[in-house]
């Protein structure tokens, strides 16, 4: 596979106090890639760099092996398809919302029907191209958007909170659209997403944004809070953890999942954080198990077969999550 | 579809063009407004339209007025009742000859009770020294009309300089300030005319009549075509020759209005006979005022319909040209960044208040023979009242269409961006998916147009069958104290403003 785009020290500022700071990246050709974050990050600022639509502030940008620049940049708009958070339609039917981009682009009208009647089929909303854009579900429109730019072929589709506000079945059925993108039209599909554990299992790769810094690993059992000087504890809200000395300041923590131990009782050991909790489900990865505990928090450790057999896990069992304050990342 | 709409469009665009021409030998007639509120010259002219085949283009103005449209050559000839202004405008060289045509009176009306006892009065100047004494309100035009004119002489002559709380300067035709005494039991000078036009509006009564200081002569001067070679001379001598006839003559001499004669010609002997007035006094006029105004609508009055016909095509006309001008600029101001655009707002802003008569003014200081474009004859024509309305307009279409754009969902840019469009077609967008507000913006600029009487009052003249608007003519009505046919034509602004909006309505909900 190769590099579609390479992101070397890209810096953008959004806002006063704002900036994307060194962004470091690659993304292959015909991936999903899931971007996390909280809101005010500089997830949305990366998908503006990514789809061409704002020019990086310092560093370089390639795509496809050729480095971007101000005087080539807005060529490469029409290789990224942009689609964003609750998308607006137009007035008029679902056929004419995904036929306009083409009528502006000066398609004949034969080609137009044929490309529009193709896309619409593929995402299974063929049944309702003569509603009105204006009277669609969420999920429904959000299909139709993601119509309006894949009609246009673009190499890449970034899609902007794709699932929010959609309730589950509409969630499930994008998922499939975009697994279907990927697999069958070989589409790169860059989105961005609350939830962890989606961008887990239908991403190839997972960027955090935290902060307008981009981390190259997920963030799982991330959490926001502040710190509590007087016990060196950090607060969650919900839970009191203790965190490494000498940090003076943090608005977010991660656990590595692998450093999170997983017992049937209380252990008595050095670990200084110890938390109940009941697993609520567990997924196999690569050779392990992903274990998600719901402790008043949702947790996730990585554990071994071995270990889920020793211990006897099941959904439902109560168990006892510790982890040291040296595995927390604190930011 | 589309080629009813282009060719309505070319329909209109070409009427635009024709309103300014008009056809035939035209003579540009200069009146004042008592002369046109007598409705004597419904009877002269006519007459002298037919005889000689020369239309005639009444412009109905206040006596300076009048005079100074001869000055400037907008006018062929002038009918007016300024003794002093007429001797200047001859002696300056602006007009030729002035030839007598006839005379009316001015009388002194008040209250029932008559509290300064003006009845008795030996001579007009005693009756308003009563006045002045016994501090009786006394309403005055202060408007430099003639009949203002002559109540400045009589003071002058007693010596008399009214200043005090009792002496209201109105500022207002003779109409309204013969409402205006009746609402304060108080005095006024007035034309006999006017008067009985008003008589069964008000309680006002006669309260000092036959003085020969309250002649008020006419005389028909024609302006000097040497200074003006556009002056239409031949026919305005032929005017001439025909008010100052004996046929012309015996119709102002039997023309009476509420029983009585009006006028005294001055080339045919007459007899000034004066009766007291016994038309009974109908208190409730204004209700049946109301019942005439609808028997005017129900059976189609032409001169009505043509009033309410000029008005609807006039304004449609410059909403039409104001919108294709207004829509695109709202639309480009909206989408683009640029210096100074803060300035054009305000800019913007402001105009929207803009009063018509201020619109009126400059433009007329335009359109006049000595303006920048005097020479194209637009003055008083209905496509002057539709540059007019045009420039009332176009900063209220404009200005809401910007606001009409920016209040577009803001993701709407971002669906413009992703799906490729360029300006152009970003703007078309934009239009279509805003044409709601769009249309209300239209109908604003239209709502505007049709109720304004500034502009068409003072680029249109009143013209009657010309270029009279259902508003300069309810203007004019009222000041006749011809109630029926103001409010008729009140009723009729509003059943037109009702049906417009009504269609505009149904447009707004099919495309909603």
């Amino acid at each position: 596979m190769t590099n579609l785009y390479q992101l070397k020290n890209i810096t953008f500022n959004y806002g006063a106090n704002f900036n994307l700071a060194d962004v470091c990246i690659d993304i292959e050709e015909s991936n999903i890639i899931a971007i996390v974050g909280p809101n005010g990050s500089g997830k949305t600022s990366l998908l503006n760099i990514l789809s061409f639509l704002n020019f990086p502030h310092a560093g370089s940008l390639f795509y496809n092996g050729i480095e971007l620049t101000s005087n080539n940049f807005s060529q490469f708009r029409k290789t990224a398809g942009y689609v964003q958070q609750s998308p607006y339609l137009l007035r008029g039917t679902v056929f004419k919302n995904i036929e306009l981009g083409l009528k502006l682009n000066k398609v004949d009208k034969e080609t137009r029907v044929k490309k529009v009647l193709e896309v619409m089929q593929l995402l299974g909303i063929n049944k309702f191209s003569n509603r009105n854009g204006r009277t669609l579900s969420g999920g429904e429109a959000q299909k139709v958007a993601i119509g309006q730019v894949l009609v246009l072929d673009p190499d890449v589709l970034i899609l902007d909170e794709p699932f929010t506000h959609l309730d589950k079945d509409a969630i499930d059925e994008l998922e499939q659209i975009v697994l279907k993108l990927k697999e069958d039209l070989h589409k790169t599909i860059i989105l961005t997403t609350h939830n962890q554990y989606q961008a887990q299992w239908l991403a190839d790769h997972v960027y955090s944004v935290i902060k307008g810094k981009v981390f190259e690993y997920q963030m799982i059992n991330l959490f926001s809070g502040a710190i509590d000087f007087k016990k060196n504890v950090f607060n969650t809200g919900k839970h009191l953890i203790v965190i490494p000395e000498d940090i003076n300041h943090a608005e977010h923590i991660a656990i590595d999942p692998k450093q999170i131990v997983i017992s049937r009782d209380k252990l008595d050991s050095s670990m200084q954080n110890s938390l109940q909790g009941k697993i609520t489900g567990m997924t196999e990865d690569s050779g392990q198990v992903k274990v998600n505990i719901d402790a008043n928090e949702e947790f996730q450790a990585v554990v071994t077969h071995k270990a889920i057999e020793e211990l006897g896990l099941t959904i439902g069992a109560e168990v006892w999550i510790s982890f040291k304050s040296s595995s927390i990342l604190v930011f | 579809m589309r080629i009813i709409q282009k060719l309505n469009i070319t329909l209109l665009l070409c009427s635009i063009f024709s309103l300014a021409n008009a056809e035939g030998d035209v003579l540009r007639l200069a009146i004042t407004t008592t002369t046109e509120n007598s409705g004597l010259m419904s009877m002269l002219n006519p007459v002298f339209e037919s005889e000689y085949n020369i239309k005639i283009n009444t412009i109905i103005v206040g006596t300076g007025e009048a005079l100074r449209l001869g000055k400037q050559g907008d006018v062929d000839v002038l009918l007016t009742h300024s003794p002093e202004g007429e001797k200047k405008f001859i002696s300056s060289g602006y007009g030729l000859k002035r030839y007598p045509v006839m005379h009316n009176e001015f009388i002194l009306v008040g209250p029932v009770g008559d509290p300064a006892n003006t009845n008795a009065a030996s001579s007009i100047f005693d009756a308003l020294n009563n006045i002045y004494v016994t501090k009786s309100t006394f309403i005055s035009r202060a408007d430099e009309s003639g009949t203002h004119k002559k109540e400045q002489f009589i003071w002058k002559e007693n010596g008399r300089t009214p200043t005090d709380d009792w002496y209201v300067q109105a500022g207002m035709g003779m109409g309204r300030v013969l409402l205006l005494a009746n609402e304060q039991d108080a005095y006024t000078l007035t034309d006999r005319g006017t008067y009985l036009a008003f008589k069964d509006k008000i309680d006002l009564n006669t309260s000092y009549q036959g003085d020969s200081i309250l002649h008020n002569p006419y005389h028909v001067i024609a302006v000097n075509p040497e200074l003006h070679p556009q002056i239409n001379n031949e026919s305005a001598e032929k005017y001439i020759k025909f008010i100052t006839g004996d046929k012309a003559q015996n119709i102002i001499k039997n023309y009476q209005l509420y029983g009585e004669q009006l006028f005294h010609p001055e080339s045919v002997t007459d007899n000034i006979v004066l009766e007291e007035n016994t038309i009974e006094v109908s208190r409730n006029f204004f209700l049946d005022a109301t019942i005439s105004s609808f028997n005017l609508i129900v059976n189609f009055d032409k001169p009505l319909f043509h009033v309410v016909w000029t008005s609807l095509k006039v304004s449609l006309i410059a909403v039409l040209i104001a919108t294709l001008l207004s829509i695109p600029l709202g639309v480009v101001v909206a989408l683009n960044n640029f210096t100074g655009k803060t300035f054009l707002l305000t800019c913007l802003n402001t105009l929207m208040a803009l009063p018509t008569v201020v619109v009126g003014l400059l433009l007329y200081g335009i359109l006049n023979r000595q303006g920048l474009l005097g020479s194209m004859s637009l003055l008083y024509t209905s496509t002057a009242i539709i540059i007019g309305q045009c420039v009332l307009i176009i900063p209220v279409i404009w200005n809401l269409s910007i606001a009409a754009v920016n209040a577009a969902d803001p993701r709407l840019a971002m669906t413009c961006t992703s799906l490729g469009a360029n300006f152009f077609q970003r703007c078309v967008i934009y239009m279509s998916e805003v044409r709601f507000a769009l249309v209300a913006a239209v109908v604003t600029g239209f709502g505007r147009a049709i109720g304004e009487v500034g502009i068409a009052m003072m680029l249109g003249g009143n013209i009657h069958g010309y270029t009279r608007t259902m508003t300069t003519a309810i203007a004019l009505e009222t000041s006749k104290g011809d109630f029926e046919f103001a409010l008729a034509l009140g009723f009729m602004l509003l059943f037109v403003a009702f049906i417009i909006n009504s269609v505009l309505q149904q447009f707004q909900l099919k495309i909603k």
